[in-house]
Formats: structure tokens, C-alpha cells, sequence
């Protein structure tokens, strides 16, 4: 198992860089997490975090990729579904499985992602 | 392979046909890596058991799709395959390469990768096998500097796939490999960014032959049909007469029964013909499809995974492909956009399309997008006396 430095605490993480205890989870995590992808979060990552994190508390598994480009069309006033997927890319140009879910804290989603 | 034994892949080398196992080698003669993989199949041979991991986030810049990870479940054993991902690269309608493209597609697969191809996978690409995440944005710059780009993976849509249609078969009804290119091109944003709650995958095929298996294994199978008769050329029929039995192979093997052969005379009762072929491709120089060409749409064909197998139905009979492509394919895109916004909003996360109509009934499906029912795709009648007649008996009073 991998372990990441932060804050002087060591945090342990899988092979991609996902955090295995979530309750380990801080917002100042995910920024430091972020800032390694080259990315500075803004308000609309944040609010993409706050609810993705809000959904899996509630349905204990990630959302379907669907409904994150609805919410993240919804968030930036987007006439529709698949210029908020676009969107996502622009925000996490890795996707929204390898940034979005990683600096949520959450558990790496399964299926052929 | 010297490295690792392998007395049970070596039993896969007997014989005189090509082998697996021989081209894996001759892969890992000039990749390092591919060694480990040899070793790693012979363990889990003796295991019983698979030892791949199942997934995992790998990807390039831009793109969620068309990248597929494979990370070993024994790296410390078997560090060359720890992670041996598969790239998915959008295939050329038709399969066809010049030798040139072969040897640039082939270099950098054994530049960046194992060495070792899927030549095509089940999904129509090209399947580059065996880099690292480290190295999957330089494989995928060295793909498109010479023209070639990912595909589907994931909850996108697929890759879509042609048979080799109107360039080399005689049966094509419509110009299969320009549809799935033009297709293609317009919904690529599908395809690199996953945005279904699963996968979605278009195949055409030119003809009910079904060269894709289409009807099978693609969500929307678009196949070639004719809406006329066949067309009978009883002079060769007389020539086939003198070398096989007719009634025996042909008459006898049509599904519909709608073929008869007396007194030399050979007839079909078109309107019961359910385009099977088996006549045409029984005897290919006396019969030939109609001339009034075109295609059907079939939806909701899958793999057992979650909800078991199953075919796709008949969405409309036919189609005019042939006009739509002047159009620019503007019906055909249209109607794939409907479908994906009725999906959109009443489908259910891993759900494919076909489960979802089984669930909210073909009728309400075909209203919901607009597609006025044909009897050509009732399979029965109804038989069921148990109806409403409220609205006639209102009419009435």
C-alpha cells in the first residue's frame, strides 16, 4: 500500500492515488490533491465535490456519470446535458472518475470506467 | 522464453495452425514486459484463476474512454505486466490498411506497449496491448500524428463498426462503411466523454447476412434491407438444379415457407419473405436482393450481463438510408438523439437501453420518441380478451 504525506500525517492511498480511509478526508486534502494534477480548484469544482460527496453519503455508491454532467450543467447554466459533460473535461480534464471521485474522497468507482 | 517455464502454454504451440501463445512470444522476444505476461497466464493456468484486476482509472488528457486498465493481481512475481493496460484506437470502416499504416500502427506499439495487438477486439477497434498510464499520452500523440484516434470504452458510445459493405460485397443495401464513418464523426463527443448511464453501441451491416453480428450484440443495429422482391434469374436456376437438390436445401430450409419449385418453375411469395438470405446465399447467381434498398433498425440487442442476453426488436422496417445519406444521415442522427433523451431520463444507472424499453413497454417507448408502430413489428396479434373498451363505448353513447 501507498501512503501520501500530508500535514505531517501519512494518509494511506491505493495504487491510483485514491484514499482508503474516508474519514482521512479534509477540504485541505482534496486541494493539496489537486494542486498535484496542476489544478486550482474553483467554486464550481467545489460544488461538484460538496454534492458528489452529499450523494455518496446518501446512496453509499458514486453517481452515475450522467448525473454528474446534468448537475454540472445545472451549476454552469448549460443549455443541456452534453455541453455539461464537455464542461466536465474542463474542469477535470482527467474525467470525472480520476479527478472528480479522487478529490472527493471517495472510493474508486467499479465497472468498465 | 527461458525466464519463466510454461509446460502448459507450450502445449498451446502443437500443431500446425497459428497459436497464441507463438505470437505472445515473438512479442516478448522484443518486449521485456510480454515475458511477464507469458508467465503470468502459465500461473494462473496452474491457479485456475485469472489474475487480472478488475478495471481501474487510467486515461489520457481530455478523453474518459478509450483507454481500458489492466493491472496485475501478482505484480511483485510478475513486475513487466503490473500494469498492462489495452488502448482502444477507432478502427478504419471496413478494416482496410495500406501495409504502410500497418507497420507505423506497429512500431508504436512495440515504442509504447507490449508489443502485442487485438487485431480487431470483439468492440471493432484496434486494441493496442500493454503500456503503463506513464506512457498512454505519448502512445496517444504518436496515434493521432498519423491519423488515428481512441474509442469507446465504458459508459460511451462504442466504438461503431461497419461490415465491409458496397466496397467489396455484392449484397450491401446501403454504403455501410460512409454511414458508420459520418456517424461516427458526429457523435464523437460520445464516444471519448462517457455521458450514459452504460454503454451504447451502433454496428451497420449491408445486408440481413448481419456480417457484424448487429442484431446480436449492438444497442441500435442498423442492417441492410430491400422492400421489393428478389430478384430470380430461372435460366441459372435450371444450372443450380443440375448440381444440388432445391426443394431439399433451398424450398425446404426457408423459414416462411414462402418458396416453391415445380415443374422447373422457381417462385417466392415475397410478401412472406422475412429476409433471411439463406436462398441468395444458397444460390447467389440466380437470386439477388430487391432494388428498392435501404435499412431496418433494430434496438436493445446485449450480453447477458446483468439482465441476461437478449435480441434486439425491430424498430422500424425500413428505412430510406440510401436518401438519408444526402441528407447528411440528419433522420438517423435525430432519431439516436431521441432515444439517448428518452434513455436520459427514465433509465437507471448500468441499465442498456433494451431493459429499459422491456420495462417501459415498446408502445409508450415509440410514442415517447415519436415513431408511429408498424404492423411489420407486431410479431402476433394480440390474444389476450381481457381489454378496455372505454373509448369505443364512449363513442357509441
Amino acid at each position: 500500500m501507498a501512503f501520501i504525506e500530508f500535514k505531517g500525517q501519512k494518509i494511506e492511498v491505493d495504487d491510483e492515488g485514491y484514499i482508503q480511509d474516508m474519514s482521512k478526508w479534509t477540504p485541505d486534502l482534496a486541494e493539496f490533491l489537486a494542486k498535484q494534477d496542476g489544478i486550482e480548484l474553483t467554486e464550481t469544482h467545489w460544488e461538484l465535490i460538496n454534492w458528489i460527496r452529499e450523494y455518496f453519503n446518501e446512496n453509499q455508491v458514486c453517481p452515475a456519470v450522467r448525473l454528474v454532467a446534468k448537475k454540472t450543467a445545472d451549476l454552469c447554466s448549460l443549455s443541456n446535458v452534453k455541453e455539461g459533460n464537455k464542461k466536465i473535461y474542463e474542469l477535470f480534464p482527467d474525467g470525472p472518475a480520476r479527478m472528480l471521485v479522487k478529490y472527493a474522497g471517495l472510493s474508486k468507482p467499479t465497472g468498465c470506467v | 522464453m527461458g525466464k519463466h517455464k510454461t509446460p502448459q502454454l507450450d502445449e498451446l504451440k502443437k500443431g500446425k495452425w497459428p497459436s497464441f501463445v507463438r505470437e505472445i512470444e515473438r512479442a516478448a522476444s522484443k518486449s521485456e514486459r510480454t515475458v511477464d505476461l507469458l508467465g503470468q497466464l502459465e500461473k494462473s493456468y496452474e491457479d485456475g484463476i485469472t489474475l487480472w484486476k478488475h478495471g481501474g482509472m487510467v486515461g489520457v488528457r481530455g478523453y474518459g474512454s478509450g483507454v481500458v486498465g489492466r493491472f496485475s493481481d501478482v505484480p511483485e512475481e510478475f513486475p513487466g505486466v503490473q500494469e498492462y493496460h489495452t488502448a482502444r484506437v477507432l478502427s478504419v470502416p471496413g478494416f482496410f490498411y495500406t501495409s504502410d499504416t500497418l507497420r507505423k500502427l506497429a512500431d508504436i506499439c512495440d515504442k509504447y506497449a507490449g508489443g502485442i495487438f487485438n487485431f480487431h477486439g470483439s468492440t471493432g477497434d484496434i486494441q493496442i496491448l500493454g503500456f503503463t498510464q506513464a506512457e498512454a499520452e505519448d502512445l496517444f500523440q504518436s496515434l493521432a500524428k498519423i491519423g488515428f484516434d481512441l474509442g469507446g470504452s465504458g459508459s460511451a458510445l462504442r466504438s461503431p463498426s461497419a461490415c465491409v459493405g458496397q466496397a467489396r460485397c455484392e449484397w450491401a443495401c446501403y454504403d455501410t462503411m460512409h454511414a458508420c464513418r459520418e456517424i461516427t464523426n458526429y457523435f464523437l463527443d460520445e464516444v471519448h466523454r462517457p455521458p450514459f448511464y452504460y454503454k451504447f453501441k451502433i454496428k451497420f451491416s449491408g445486408c440481413p447476412i448481419d456480417c457484424t453480428s448487429s442484431g446480436a450484440r449492438s444497442d441500435l443495429s442498423v442492417i441492410g434491407v430491400w422492400k421489393d422482391n428478389i430478384k430470380i434469374d430461372q435460366e441459372k436456376i435450371a444450372e443450380y438444379a443440375n448440381t444440388f437438390d432445391i426443394i431439399k436445401y433451398v424450398v425446404n430450409k426457408c423459414p416462411s415457407k414462402c418458396i416453391s419449385f415445380k415443374e422447373g418453375k422457381f417462385t417466392i411469395n415475397d410478401k412472406f419473405c422475412v429476409k433471411c438470405m439463406h436462398c441468395i446465399a444458397t444460390m447467389p447467381r440466380a437470386l439477388k436482393p430487391g432494388d428498392v434498398k435501404g435499412a431496418q433498425l433494430r434496438l436493445g440487442a446485449k450480453a447477458p450481463v446483468v439482465d441476461g442476453p437478449r435480441l434486439g426488436f425491430l424498430l422500424l422496417p425500413f428505412y430510406d438510408i440510401n436518401k438519408d445519406k444526402e441528407d447528411g444521415y440528419s433522420y438517423f442522427t435525430d432519431l439516436v438523439q431521441r432515444i439517448w433523451d428518452f434513455w436520459d431520463e427514465h433509465g437507471k444507472n448500468r441499465e442498456r437501453i433494451g431493459e429499459l424499453v422491456q420495462r417501459f413497454g415498446i408502445g409508450n417507448f415509440m410514442e415517447e420518441i415519436g415513431i408511429e408502430p408498424h404492423p411489420a413489428v407486431v410479431s402476433y396479434p394480440r390474444t389476450n380478451p381481457y381489454i378496455k373498451f372505454d373509448n369505443q363505448i364512449d363513442k357509441e353513447e
